[in-house]
This record gives structure tokens, C-alpha cells and sequence, in this order.
């Protein structure tokens, strides 16, 4: 019922270990898991936790706002929020109230791409969690008057987190500047004419498109049997039907670009923003991990570059960071500054590219790629606390890798990582004719 | 492709058969034929045991109390340190003392720069954070197990030596400065801080936290390091070191680390008193908003009460997860906001409720509306049993999702122990949810909830919501341009004029607020003291006994206008009778000291409850013994911000007190009360704005009477009154009040 852009979505999923004896990072336990696949094509991932009597069952679709077309952007999210509307034997809004009623929490998001649905529940409830799910991947009702009505719920969250507080379109503005071709170019959340665009038609097709066992995965993490879970998990989900036709994966592809774009706009934010993004490969490429290792150079903890430099030395910025979003397919990696009073969007600018640029003449000093291996370590840890945690890392894995032992396997990527590759890949990436800056004025405000 | 037919052929050989199986066929959305039962939801499966995961509290001698929480899935170690200091010990005009205090503890200590700390914990892949609140002040670190005595050892510096250098406080004090003006533009946080602002009045928890420009200002580095001295003393803290360590480890770390560190006296604060609720309605005006942020609260009880479960579960049968009437009224059922909720937010000295939602500007009325009435019908009918146990089986069912991760586990033993609460609470929460009763939620949501006297925040394009307000029977609206917002003003609005002969209050301007704004007994309220002198000046009132009034009234009916001639009776303090001749009809109504008739042509009835109570308001609300009550200090008047009515700029006074519903008084330049507003119920019982509107005053005796009013309700005229003659003091009998023959 929430979306969110998955920023830095993947940079808590990988890890690094020290690579100098004179600080190991204490590495992180495995994750011990299964994966099976039922006839229909359904994948289950189970993840045995027996600490907390809890568990916690999500599912999720590989199909996100980058799957919609033209002209219906906004609907792999409002979909979403159509799987609360009842299905053959959950009458509508009840999916949330059986859940509740048993002492437990469900919800779900919709990113670029995936849209995952969740619930953490008591572990003797694990079966409702497996029956809700099953009933409406198979027989979701759609009704045009609850439709109509939760699209005005959508474009008030619309309202909400994007048109009515400062900054809320600035992922917007970022994008819809970045990308011609792809559609990463728009929100998750879309805009408001496709959304009153959007009919009951396209909900029934969506839901037979995408809504099918071979494009969901199913992971259970927390304190059951995995025998019994599997079991369960089959007889729910074994008798939804297989699509009557392949999900399609037909998105366009985003040009190779050749030169710098500059754009400057107006919003009503308190303070003035300057944007440079550049564009950078798919998540699971070879010279993602590096860049994840710039991103936490740049940006992780006060000592951080940007932080330290721009925020702290300068004075220069309210806020400031440098990361990649790394995705399923090739996204951007971008620096924000909030401009402090009394600045400008040019000297700001200016300190921005002179962090990207030290990058690729400087490179990172041995002690910062420790740190930000040390980071990850962290990160792997304290990020597979909860079988929430963990069951984000698995699913991650298999559905946006294909390959579920990455949700270890990358640790040992990020200990080969070297200050040399840091460099190598800010050299392919980090140039003006890749780049894309936006300067954002105060609305009325004197340029 | 084949499959389909194949899949038609399958299900036709299920259908030859089906009487044998409960399946039947169905069709997906997208028109494909499936076999799908139809069946109610899977039992669950053996309860497992729910055990709260082993703890242990010991004191150090320096009377710090440290709680162990061990837990050794990951190889991580979490500390968080709690001190009982926040907001609530800002010195008198220095808000914001608190905030700046935590967020320069790791900017620096008597060995270590600030960006020498920041190297420290991030190098060893670890984070340290600090801030604070209204009551406590925080500072957390996290580290890999084998870094433990590293964190710990920050940890006490950060905690025990902050510098609060020069250069740092000036950097901080930027930073909050231009987060402030971000904030002030964000509609939510708007919001959200003056409801405070409106339910606590001055008292600390209604003041913005991290200060203002003006507040922050005057901070110097001396004031920090003051209050640091005097609150960060070991016997004021509460440490929790959890995670992948022993017993032993992390309680001979904690004595190493801050064992050395000599006790302290805490003073005490003295704190003003959150003000008796009353009902107001602010709009703020953000003209470029596209929706409407809508804050509905009021004063309700702190977190260490008896009432605390049976209110919290009140509160979540309002807005809370497991029942949530305000999402379902408002979200499933007309779509107007992607979210609506409400919450007890009970703290040490205090607490509210608050309920919250956002919707467009086009249906704002509609939503506040909405909101106020579940109010009314939670505190007026009682739940339903099915109701409760939902919100009862999701608090007690979810207590093992709190319990999860060592940081829950924690916070569990923290709270009680912050709000010094017995540590048996932890394991008899569940039994303690469920033993809460529809009469018991009837009870407490009687006793607090108080539909009349509720704070209304609305934040959004103001010129394009506010008549739809007036037409859903919010009428009685304050109006303030958002960049004019000032929490730190009595009146709200940044003061463009200052207040003169008070010297030293230009100085404080928290002080000067906060003056403003108190209660003023008697007659050093200046304006209190015009409106008695232009009445006739208290030593004339105080001799009013009695008073015979004549008057032809209208009463604007749906059919027309009815004409009537009355007759009222008043003796001071509590009686009062009118004989009213309506359509040649006779109508007596009598009020005798609480007690209530009224004669028509069917009969005699004794005046049911409601109508009884709406006489005794109106004697309460009579004007001389209102500003005789107002004069003596009985109730509370409070100035609030000047408003233009019709044309007309009017100084606004506001009385109330434990008996008194909120009454406006909107004054002439001359003294003379030119209007009344307050809140009275409606016809169907749901409370309504009502106002009167006074004019042509005549001295009487020395006494300046209205003979003109017009009453309106929900904005609508019901009657109109002109007096045709007026007798103060003449003797009455008795026998007019007692119950009519």
C-alpha cells in the first residue's frame, strides 16, 4: 500500500570484508536457506529462524513501474493497492483485518522493479499468510467502485508524498531529466493523468500478465518446519494455474549518451538544489560493486567525502550525498546538495564534480575502500536482524539476480574489490559527457 | 499454444465429477478458466510458547543503571544510552538549549575533534548517533563485537566530555537554523507541532524542540555547558548494552567505562500546567498546497497513569492498527486520504491524543467533519465487544513482532524502565490488553475525550477550504499566513508591534509569549479590565441581583420567520425563567439552580438532559457573572490574536474554565463585547459554533445592555432579539422558579 523508489536498495545487500589483516571485519553468519520451484512455476524460498515465534511470508512479483507503458505510468502501483479488494474467499479490506486479528502486520511496495507484498505474523499463522496470498494471486476481484475509489486513495498518496512537501519531486525531477527511452524516466507513483487514465480493463489484463506463479517468489523466513512450510506452500499455491502466456520482458532500452544535459527549473521549495547524476550500469554488472564502494566513500557516516567536505569543512550544503541507485537494469548514480542561504547553485556544483572528478584523478586511499568494507560488514550484519532482513536478501537475490547465492556470494566480490577498480570504474563513468546537472530555484527566486 | 484447451479439457473432467470435490470452476480476472474452492481461512497451526528473552538490570554504584541484553545470532553489540533530560529542562527563553546540547556531544570532546570521532566509528564500521526529545536525551552506538570496547569507550567520551566548541555550536546552529526554514514549508511537520502547540500552550512539550531562530540566538556556549552539568550525571542515565556479548562483559565494560563518573544532584524543574482544553481551530495558510494536512487533538493523560491501556486501546479503536475507524470511514469507504489514523501519545509529564489524516483541498470540510463526529461517537456510544477484541487480539497477538531483534528487545526493558514502570509490566502485557472492557474503554474515553474542547490544525490552501469548514459547522476559524506562523507568540503570528512597558520582556520573547498568554486573574488583563469598565465597571456589576427583560424576538424557521414576545426573569446566580408567547401559544421554560422545567400547551415536562444542561451553560455564559467570574480569577482568560469580522477589526478575549465551555469574547475599541462565539450541541447533539452578536448597548442603571442580538448556529441566524424594556434590580418573586403549574 506504500511505494518507494529503491534508492540504495541494493547497496544493503552486499558486503565486504577487510582486506588487511590489521582490521578483519567480523564477517556475517550465512544465511541457511532452501529454494524449490512447483510445477506451475512458482518459486518458494524457505529460511528456518526459530529465536522469535514469528514469522514472516512475502511474495514477490517481478513487476514493477519500469514494466508499465506509456501512458499508464502509476499502474503497477495503484495494481497494488487493487490486491486489497477481496478476492474468491477474502472479502474486500479483509486481507489486512486477518492479519491484524491475529497479532499481525502486513503491507506491500512497488518499485521500478518489483512489487512485493509481506506479512509478519505470529508463527502458528504461517498457513492464513500462504492462504491469503494464494486466493488473491489466483482469483482477485476487481470491481470498477472500489477501483475508482482507491484510485483517488493513490492520488492523494500522490499528493501526499510527492506534490505537497519540499523536495518531494526531486527523484522525480531527477529521472524525468535523466532518461528519454527507459522507463525509469517516470515515478513509481506516476502522474496523475495516466492515473485517471487507468480503467478496470487494465487491471484484469495486468493482473493475467503479471500476477502469474511463474513470475512470483514466495520466501518464508522464521520459526516453522520447512518441511511442512514447503508442504503447505505447494498445496496454497500449487493449484494457481500457470499464465496462459509469458510474462513479457520487452522494456526499451535507454540510448548510450554523448553529451552533457543542464537543465535549471523552478519548484516553491524552501531552498535552493543542485543535481549531477551520471549513468551507470545494472545491478549484478562487474562495476557495480565498486560503485557501491563510492557510495559509501562519498556519502556513508560523517567522515564520508560529501558529508564531510561539503557539509562540515565548506559549509556549503544543509544536505548532501552521493550514491548509486543500482537496479535491475541500468540506472543513474547521483549527488544532491540542499544549498545552505547565502550560497549558490554554482559553487555547489562546482564542489559536487570536484568530488566525482578527485575520484578518477586521485582515486580513494587504502584506508578509505577499509572503511567502507568495514561499512558493508555492518550492514550485512545489522541488516539480517528480522526475517523481514532476511527474507529481502534472498528474494533480492533470486528474483533480481536469478541467483539466490548471491545473497552471500557478493561478500566475497567486495573483498576483491581493489582501490584500483574504485578508480577504474569513476574513469568509464563519471564524465561530462555522461552526466546530467539540474540546478532547482526557489519558485520566483532571482537566478 | 496448446495449454489452454488443454486446461478447458481438464476442468471439463473435474465438472463431469464435481459433486465428488469442493473445488469449483472460477474465471481468473483476465477471463482464464481455474478450479479454486470455496473455503474459509486455514486453521493455524500448535501456538508455540512466547518467552521474553533473558535480561538483567544492576545499578552501578554511581547509581547508572545498565540493563544486559544477550543475544548472539549476530556478531554485532548495540548500545543506547538514555538520559532523563530533553526539552522539559530548557532553561526559561532558551528552547532549544536540549536539542543543540545532544546534537554537539559528538562534535567534539576535551581529547577528540569532531571529525576524529567521526573517523574513529566509521572506520571501525560502526555508528554512533545522538538527539533528543522532550523528555530524554539519547546517544546510541553500534559496533562489530570485537570493537566493543572501542564503542563503549566513545560512547562515555562523547557522553561525559563534550567541548561545545565555538566554531561547532556556530556550525550546529546554522544547520538547525536552515532546517528550520525547510521544516517550515513541510505542511506535515507544520502541522504536527502546532497541535502541540495548541494542546500544551507554553508548557515545554508545546514548544518546538530544537528552538527557533530567535530562541537559538540567544544561546550561549555557557547555557550548554550548564545544563550538560547539571543533567548529564551518571545517576541520570540508563544505559542497554545489547547483543553478542556476556553478563559479565557488559557490565564490568559499562563500570570501566563509566563507573569513574561521580553522581550528581538533579534539580528539579518547576513547569508551567498545560492549559484546560479548549476548542480552537487554526488554519494555515500555505496558498500552493494541493492538500490539507488535518491535525484533531487534545489533552489526555501521561504514559505512567492506570488509565493508560484502556485509553491507548480507545485510542486505537479510533485509529489504530487491529480496528482503525477513522481509515475505515475516511480511506475504504470514501477515498478521501491515503491514510488516516490516531494515537494516545502519552510521555512522562503528559500526554494527547491526536488523530491525523491528509485529503485533497476539495474535500477538507468533509474530512474534518468526518473526524470530529468519530470523536464525538467514540467518547458518546460504546464499543462493540467484537470491536475491542480485534484492537485487543492485535496488541496482545503482535507482542512476539516486538520482541524480535535485540534492539526490541531493548526498547521493551527501556521503556519501562524510563517511564518507571514496574519491570513485571513486560510479561503481563498481554494479560493486561485483554483484560480491558467495553465498559472500561466507555468509562475512560467518558472521563477524557471532550468533543467540544478540541484543537483543530488545518495546513493547506486556505482561501479555497476554509468556506466548506463553514458550511460542515466550523465557523469559528483563526486564519495565519504560514510564513506569519510563530510557535513562540501567544497570538501565534510573529509580532510585528511590540508590547510596550515591558522592557524586559523584549529581551525574552519566549517570556513575553508566555506572559501573554497565562492566565490573568482579576483585572490586570488590560483588555479584560476595558470590557468591565465599558459593562459599568465591576463595583456596579457586583450589585446586579436581578433582571426583568422585555423583547420581541424572531425566530428564523425553515417555513419563515415566527414572530414572539417574551418576558425573561433573571436572579442572580443560578435562575432564570422566560414566558414566551410563540404563535399564540404559551411557553414557559424555568432553570432553578440545576434543575430545569418547561410548560406548554400539552403539559409540564421536566426538561430532558440536554436541554437542561444547554440552560445551565447559558447562565454561565450570562455576561455579567461571566466577567464578574473572569474579574475574580475563577476562570481562565486568555488574549488571543486580534480577527477582522465583517469589516471590523475586534480584540479577542477567551474565558474557560472546569465548568465554563470556551467562550470568545470579540470586543470593540470601546470595551463593549460586540460577539460571542463558543460551542454548543446541535440538534442532533453533535457540537455546533454558535455565536451571538450584540449592538445597540443602553446604559441601564449604569450597566450597558445590548438591545439587539442575533443568534446563530453553525453559521445559520436562528432568532434575533430586541428588548423593549429592561428593569435591573426590581425585587422577584421566588415562586417564578419553581416548577410551572
Amino acid at each position: 500500500m506504500r511505494f518507494r523508489i529503491a534508492v540504495f536498495f541494493a547497496a544493503s545487500i552486499v558486503a565486504a570484508i577487510a582486506l588487511t589483516p590489521l582490521q578483519a571485519a567480523v564477517r556475517p553468519p550465512k544465511l541457511q536457506y532452501q529454494i524449490a520451484t512447483l510445477p506451475n512455476g512458482l518459486r518458494v524460498i524457505l529460511s528456518e529462524d526459530h529465536s522469535t515465534p514469528i514469522v514472516h511470508v512475502s511474495v514477490w512479483y517481478h513487476v514493477g513501474s519500469k514494466n508499465e507503458r506509456a501512458g499508464r505510468t502509476g499502474f503497477a502501483h495503484l495494481f497494488e493497492h487493487m490486491m486489497f479488494k477481496g478476492s474468491k474467499n477474502v472479502e474486500p479490506d479483509s486481507h489486512t483485518s486477518y492479519v491484524s486479528s491475529v497479532g499481525g502486520r502486513s503491507n506491500a511496495y512497488t518499485t521500478e522493479d518489483v512489487t512485493v507484498f509481506w506479512q509478519t505474523l505470529p508463527a502458528q499463522y504461517m498457513p492464513l499468510a500462504l492462504w491469503l496470498e494464494a486466493d488473491r494471486m489466483a482469483t482477485l476481484r476487481i470491481d470498477d467502485v472500489a477501483f475508482r475509489r482507491e484510485r483517488e486513495v493513490v492520488k492523494e498518496e500522490r499528493r501526499l508524498r510527492i506534490e505537497n512537501q519540499p523536495y518531494g519531486r526531486l527523484s522525480e525531477i531527477i529521472y524525468d531529466h535523466a532518461f528519454v527511452a527507459h522507463p525509469y524516466k517516470h515515478p513509481t507513483i506516476g502522474s496523475m493523468r495516466d492515473l485517471e487514465a487507468a480503467s478496470i480493463a487494465d487491471v484484469r489484463d495486468f493482473h493475467g500478465t503479471f500476477y502469474v506463479p511463474e513470475n512470483a517468489t514466495v520466501t518464508i523466513v522464521g520459526d516453522f518446519d520447512s518441511d511442512e512450510a514447503l508442504r503447505m506452500a505447494t498445496q496454497y499455491f500449487g493449484r494457481v494455474p500457470k499464465a496462459a502466456r509469458p510474462v513479457p520482458r520487452d522494456i526499451p532500452r535507454e540510448p548510450e549518451k554523448t553529451q552533457e544535459r543542464r537543465a535549471i527549473i523552478e519548484e516553491a521549495w524552501p531552498l535552493p538544489a543542485v543535481v549531477v547524476a551520471y549513468h551507470v550500469p545494472y545491478d549484478g554488472h562487474p562495476d557495480a560493486y565498486p560503485l557501491h564502494i563510492t557510495s559509501k566513500i562519498l556519502s556513508d557516516g560523517q567522515s564520508a567525502r560529501i558529508v564531510n567536505e561539503l557539509i562540515y569543512n565548506q559549509r556549503l550544503c544543509l544536505s548532501a550525498s552521493g550514491s548509486g541507485n543500482i537496479t535491475e537494469h541500468p540506472n543513474l548514480f547521483f549527488a544532491v546538495c540542499i544549498v545552505q542561504p547565502g550560497r549558490t547553485l554554482a559553487e555547489a556544483e562546482k564542489a559536487l564534480i570536484a568530488e566525482f572528478d578527485k575520484l578518477k584523478t586521485e582515486g580513494v586511499t587504502p584506508r578509505e575502500l577499509q572503511r567502507s568494507q568495514n561499512q558493508f560488514a555492518r550492514d550485512y550484519i545489522l541488516g539480517r536482524e528480522s526475517n523481514e532482513d532476511k527474507a529481502l536478501h534472498l528474494a533480492h537475490a533470486a528474483v533480481i539476480h536469478n541467483d539466490i547465492t548471491t545473497a552471500d556470494g557478493e561478500f566475497d566480490i567486495f573483498m576483491k574489490t581493489s582501490v584500483a577498480d574504485v578508480q577504474r570504474v569513476a574513469r568509464s563513468y563519471f564524465n561530462q559527457s555522461n552526466r546530467l546537472v539540474v540546478h532547482i530555484l526557489p519558485k520566483g527566486g532571482a537566478r | 499454444m496448446n495449454r489452454r484447451g488443454a486446461l478447458v479439457v481438464g476442468i471439463l473432467g473435474v465438472v463431469l465429477c464435481a459433486a465428488a470435490v469442493s473445488a469449483q470452476v472460477d474465471r481468473t480476472p483476465d477471463g482464464r478458466f481455474i478450479m479454486w474452492p470455496t473455503e474459509r481461512p486455514p486453521r493455524p497451526l500448535a501456538a508455540r510458547d512466547v518467552n521474553f528473552p533473558p535480561y538483567e538490570i544492576r545499578t552501578l554504584r554511581n547509581g547508572m543503571q545498565v540493563i544486559a541484553v544477550l543475544h548472539h545470532e549476530q556478531p554485532a553489540v548495540s548500545m543506547r544510552l538514555l538520559i532523563r533530560t530533553g526539552a522539559v529542562q530548557d532553561p526559561a527563553n532558551k528552547v532549544g538549549v536540549a536539542t543543540l546540547t545532544a546534537s554537539l556531544l559528538d562534535r567534539g570532546t576535551q581529547s577528540k575533534t569532531a571529525e576524529e570521532i567521526a573517523d574513529e566509528i566509521d572506520f571501525i564500521g560502526g555508528a554512533l548517533a545522538t538527539g533528543s526529545g522532550s523528555d530524554l536525551t539519547f546517544a546510541n552506538a553500534v559496533v562489530m563485537k570485537d570493537s566493543f570496547d572501542v564503542g563503549i569507550n566513545l560512547l562515555a567520551d562523547v557522553v561525559r566530555s563534550p567541548a561545545f566548541a565555538e566554531e561547532e555550536i556556530d556550525r550546529q546552529k546554522e544547520q538547525t537554523i536552515s532546517s528550520l526554514q525547510v521544516s517550515a514549508n513541510d505542511p506535515a511537520y507544520v502541522a504536527g507541532v502546532l497541535l502541540e502547540r495548541l494542546v500544551y500552550g507554553f508548557h515545554p512539550y508545546g514548544l518546538p524542540n530544537s528552538g527557533t531562530p530567535e530562541t537559538l540566538a540567544a544561546i550561549t556556549r555557557a547555557d550548554l555547558q550548564e545544563y550538560h552539568r547539571k543533567y548529564f550525571v551518571p545517576n541520570n542515565m540508563v544505559l542497554a548494552i545489547v547483543g553478542d556479548v556476556t553478563g559479565e562483559e557488559a557490565f564490568a565494560a559499562a563500570d570501566r567505562a563509566f563507573g569513574g563518573w561521580p553522581r550528581g544532584e538533579v534539580p528539579p524543574v518547576a513547569l508551567t500546567a498545560p492549559p484546560e482544553p479548549t476548542r480552537r481551530i487554526v488554519v494555515i495558510d500555505k496558498p500552493d498546497a494541493v492538500q490539507t494536512e488535518i491535525r484533531v487533538g487534545q489533552l489526555a493523560i501521561p504514559r505512567k497513569h492506570n488509565d493508560y491501556m484502556a485509553f491507548d486501546l480507545a485510542s486505537k479503536i479510533l485509529g489504530g492498527e487491529g480496528a482503525n475507524r477513522l481509515h475505515q470511514v475516511l480511506r475504504s469507504e470514501r477515498g478521501l486520504t491515503y491514510g488516516a489514523q490516531a494515537d494516545s501519545e502519552a510521555r512522562k509529564q503528559s500526554g494527547h491524543l491526536v488523530a491525523e489524516t491528509a485529503t485533497r483541498t476539495e474535500t477538507t470540510g468533509e474530512a474534518l467533519r468526518l473526524m470530529v463526529d468519530e470523536i464525538a461517537k467514540l467518547q458518546r456510544e460504546r464499543v462493540g465487544e467484537r470491536e475491542l477484541s480485534d484492537a485487543q487480539a492485535y496488541l496482545a497477538g503482535s507482542f512476539p513482532l516486538t520482541i524480535e531483534t535485540p534492539n526490541d528487545i531493548a526498547t521493551q526493558v527501556l521503556n519501562v524502565i524510563f517511564y518507571e514502570l514496574p519491570v513485571t509490566e513486560i510479561g503481563s502485557f498481554r494479560e493486561r490488553v485483554q483484560a480491558v472492557t467495553p465498559d472500561d474503554i466507555q468509562r475512560v474515553a467518558k472521563q477524557y475525550i471532550r468533543p467540544d474542547r478540541l484543537s483543530i490544525v488545518l495546513v493547506g490552501n486556505a482561501k479555497a477550504f476554509v468556506p466548506q469548514l463553514q458550511r460542515v459547522g466550523f465557523t469559528d476559524v483563526e486564519v495565519i499566513p504560514i510564513e506569519q506562523l510563530d510557535l513562540m507568540s501567544a497570538t501565534l503570528k510573529r509580532e510585528t508591534t511590540r508590547v510596550e512597558n515591558v522592557p524586559a520582556a523584549l529581551l525574552n520573547p519566549a517570556r513575553l509569549a508566555y506572559t501573554l498568554s497565562q492566565v490573568n486573574p482579576g483585572t490586570s488583563n488590560p483588555l479584560l479590565k476595558r470590557v468591565l469598565d465599558a459593562k459599568g465597571g465591576t463595583d456596579v456589576l457586583r450589585k446586579v441581583r436581578t433582571v426583568i427583560a422585555d423583547a420581541d424576538t424572531t425566530f428564523s424557521m425553515e417555513q419563515g420567520p415566527v414572530m414572539s414576545k417574551t418576558r425573561t426573569y433573571v436572579t442572580y446566580p443560578d435562575k432564570f425563567r422566560i414566558d414566551a408567547t410563540v404563535a399564540g401559544a404559551q411557553v414557559i421554560q424555568v432553570f432553578n439552580g440545576g434543575n430545569a422545567w418547561a410548560r406548554d400547551p400539552a403539559g409540564v415536562h421536566d426538561a430532558p438532559p440536554a436541554m437542561r444542561e444547554d440552560f445551565a451553560a447559558s447562565v454561565r455564559r450570562d455576561m455579567i457573572p461571566l466577567l464578574l467570574a473572569a474579574a475574580d480569577g475563577t476562570v481562565t482568560v486568555r488574549a488571543l490574536p486580534d480577527e477582522g469580522v465583517e469589516g471590523q477589526v475586534l480584540k479577542v478575549l477567551e474565558l474557560s474554565g472546569p465548568a465554563l465551555q470556551p467562550v470568545r469574547l470579540y470586543v470593540e475599541n470601546s470595551g463593549l463585547v460586540a460577539r460571542q462565539r463558543f460551542s454548543a450541541p446541535g440538534p442532533d447533539g453533535k457540537p455546533v459554533d454558535a455565536e451571538e452578536v450584540f449592538s445597540d448597548y443602553r446604559s441601564v442603571s449604569g450597566v450597558q445592555v445590548p438591545y439587539r442580538a442575533v443568534v446563530r448556529r453553525a453559521g445559520r441566524v436562528i432568532l434575533s432579539r430586541t428588548l423593549t424594556q429592561v428593569a435591573l434590580n426590581t425585587p422577584i418573586d421566588d415562586k417564578l422558579f419553581a416548577r410551572p403549574q
